[in-house]
């Protein structure tokens, strides 16, 4: 397994307190809560944890993109990867963002994702997402022209990459005249593109008939391994087996020398990512056109999903993190691995207010306890399929 | 009161539903985007008086979204050709909400089979600086209840709408009101550059304490169209037919072609 240490820059030192009172953590919840000394040193001290993740062995560093919230502070993410790709000494770079639908010009992206790959000579994963629903409220795109528009701007931009240019391009929504990005990508025909989802059955079927890598965003693994097998039978469907290389889970792992010490340790962190750091309404989450029909009565159907406030045991208990002594961890991503049948784990060693020191002993426990025992592991046939 | 009668109409190839009720002069009412599109009481009021004709949008209420619709514009040509499909003449046609919108944007371009005209909280315009609720960012509840003034009154109305067996044609109605009205957030800036060509007597209804397009909207409607006049109603929202549906009526059965504005 490919274990890739994951970045979301949450804004640590955020007043708990604020989100409850304003009621969200996203779009509406002010920058006056920002202190951009404070912020000076988090972004440092991020880039400090990813570059120390590179150093520790890591098999790749992930930015990714999020507008208007305290859960993410990198809506430009290339800016990110930019700072990293010329400290970057063992693994791959990857943007899972960039938000295609929000952005005017999708050609930049082409170009913009050319530049990396060629600056880290080849180890660069370009990502393509729609963005949250929240942020077609921050940015004013037009959520019910979502999938049409990410479908046109890919098109455009694997176009950009492997047609000889200057072409034209005359789409519904992008209309250029002249399309001949400079830079060409150094990998060829185009970086290796991942796609992150929640796991919209669209999304999901697209990026199995594309042979894209699927990445799980965070869900209760019961949901991930569903996921996964949908995959799998939409690669077979598209006339193929696919293979657990194509297939990505996002998590978070906390590892302390005992069970009791890493539950108690992390107990503040990670309540705060999953209630505080998540908190939105699901109007803002669900724009109308966003999603399907279909997904929306799903959605609502599931009553209660994410109305409770979350305990840090119950959020380990659904398995959308892994947390304990070495042991623990080694056994429970392992299964995870073995069920959901994946070959990479997109790994957040910093999650909602954990400050440096704690994120810094974290790393290393992972580095020394889990790192080795999984770089040459398959997923293992399970009893259930061996039976 | 008699049912009002249903109808397929074809329009240059796409099917439209249409209800009819009443006789007497023709109404064509166009309804807003949110709510119900359904019959509703305050229109068997009128067809006391008119033969109302209320069409369902295209795009919404189970209706396939034709491949042209794109904008307000779209929909402004498309009941041009609605009236020629069925061969309206002096016609009185009444916008509510988003419907005053594709109304005000048909009345600039060709005015020519219709009578008077009727704007009811009309969208369409921005004025800056007039604070105004965002109503993407609301539930779907809380979305119906911002319609109304009173909540009292909402809540009632919301109990009718918000029926399970209706939550497809409300979540598709939704979504197309996204497609044409979420950015520009429902207006359009080129409308109020061509408000001056709408030479129609036309009459503009709001409500004292609408919250979606407050007052001041009304004034600036009242500027613009050269010859309309502007009747404010007291304890009453963006949807003055529904929360003061007898003085709306009133005011809609009272305005006559020949009713000049004093110049």
């Amino acid at each position: 397994m490919k274990i890739f240490h994951f970045h979301l820059m949450p804004y640590a030192h955020m007043d708990l307190d604020a989100i409850r009172r304003e009621g969200s953590a996203w779009v509406t919840l002010s920058n006056q809560h920002y202190d951009p000394i404070k912020g000076a040193e988090l972004y440092n001290e991020y880039l400090d944890q990813m570059e120390f993740a590179d150093q520790l062995g890591f098999d790749g560093l992930v930015v990714n993109e999020h507008h208007q919230t305290a859960y993410g502070l990198m809506p430009t993410p290339g800016v990110m990867a930019g700072a990293l790709a010329r400290r970057i000494k063992n693994g791959k770079l990857a943007v899972l963002g960039r938000a295609l639908p929000l952005l005017n010009n999708p050609l930049t992206v082409a170009e913009e994702y050319a530049m990396l790959d060629n600056i880290t000579r080849g180890n660069f994963i370009a990502g393509f997402v729609r963005g949250i629903g929240a942020e077609y409220h921050t940015f004013g795109t037009n959520p019910a022209e979502s999938q049409e528009r990410f479908a046109e701007a890919h098109d455009l931009i694997i176009r950009a990459w492997t047609e000889p240019g200057p072409f034209a391009y005359e789409g519904k929504y992008y209309k250029f005249k002249y399309v001949n990005p400079w830079p060409r990508p150094y990998q060829q025909p185009h970086p290796p593109i991942f796609i992150p989802s929640s796991g919209s059955l669209s999304t999901v079927r697209w990026a199995a008939q594309k042979r894209y890598t699927y990445c799980q965003t965070l869900a209760p693994f019961d949901a991930v391994a569903r996921t996964f097998d949908l995959y799998r039978q939409e690669a077979e469907k598209a006339g193929y087996e696919s293979s657990p290389d194509q297939l990505a889970w996002s998590n978070a792992i906390f590892v302390r020398e005992t069970d009791e010490k890493a539950l108690r340790d992390v107990r503040p962190h990670l309540e705060a990512y999953m209630n505080e750091f998540l908190t939105r309404n699901p109007a803002m989450m669900s724009p109308p056109g966003y999603s399907s029909v279909e997904s929306i009565k799903r959605v609502r159907a599931i009553k209660g999903y994410r109305s409770a406030r979350q305990s840090a045991e119950e959020i380990i208990e659904r398995g959308m993190v892994i947390v304990g002594s070495p042991n623990t961890v080694r056994e429970k991503l392992a299964a995870c691995q073995d069920r959901g049948r994946f070959n990479i784990s997109l790994t957040k060693t910093q999650f909602g207010t954990m400050p440096h020191a704690l994120v810094t002993e974290n790393q290393i426990a992972i580095a020394e306890e889990i790192l080795p025992y999984f770089r040459d592991r398959q997923p293992q046939p399970t009893r259930v399929a061996a039976e | 009161m008699q049912e009002p009668s249903r109808e397929m109409v074809d329009v240059r190839g796409y099917n439209l539903g249409v209800s009819r009720s009443g006789k007497g002069r023709p109404l064509l009412i166009l309804g807003d985007f949110v709510g119900p599109q359904t019959w509703q009481p305050f229109m068997d009021t009128l067809a006391l008086t008119y033969e109302v004709i209320l069409p369902r949008h295209p795009g919404f209420g189970g209706q396939p979204l034709p491949e042209w619709l794109d904008n307000i514009s779209d929909l402004a040509n498309f009941y041009l050709d609605f009236m020629d499909a069925l061969g309206l003449d002096l016609v009185k046609v009444l916008g509510l909400g988003c419907g005053g919108w594709i109304a005000a944007d048909l009345a600039t371009r060709n005015a020519a089979r219709i009578d008077s005209l009727i704007l009811c909280a009309p969208a369409g315009l921005h004025l800056k600086g007039v604070p105004q609720i965002d109503t993407f960012l609301l539930s779907e509840e809380e979305g119906v209840l911002s319609l109304f003034h009173d909540r009292a009154q909402g809540e009632t109305f919301l109990a009718g709408v918000m029926a399970p067996e209706l939550e497809d044609a409300r979540l598709q109605n939704y979504e197309v009101n996204a497609r044409l009205t979420w950015n520009p957030r429902l207006h359009d800036p080129d409308l109020r550059k061509w408000l001056h060509r709408i030479a129609t007597p036309t009459l503009v209804i709001w409500g004292a304490q609408d919250r979606i397009f407050p007052p001041a909207y009304g004034e600036e409607w009242r500027r613009l169209i050269p010859e309309a006049r502007l009747e404010v109603l007291p304890d009453c929202g963006h949807a003055p037919q529904l929360e003061a549906a007898s003085a709306f009526t009133h005011l809609v059965n009272s305005f006559r072609s020949i009713e000049r504005v004093a110049p």
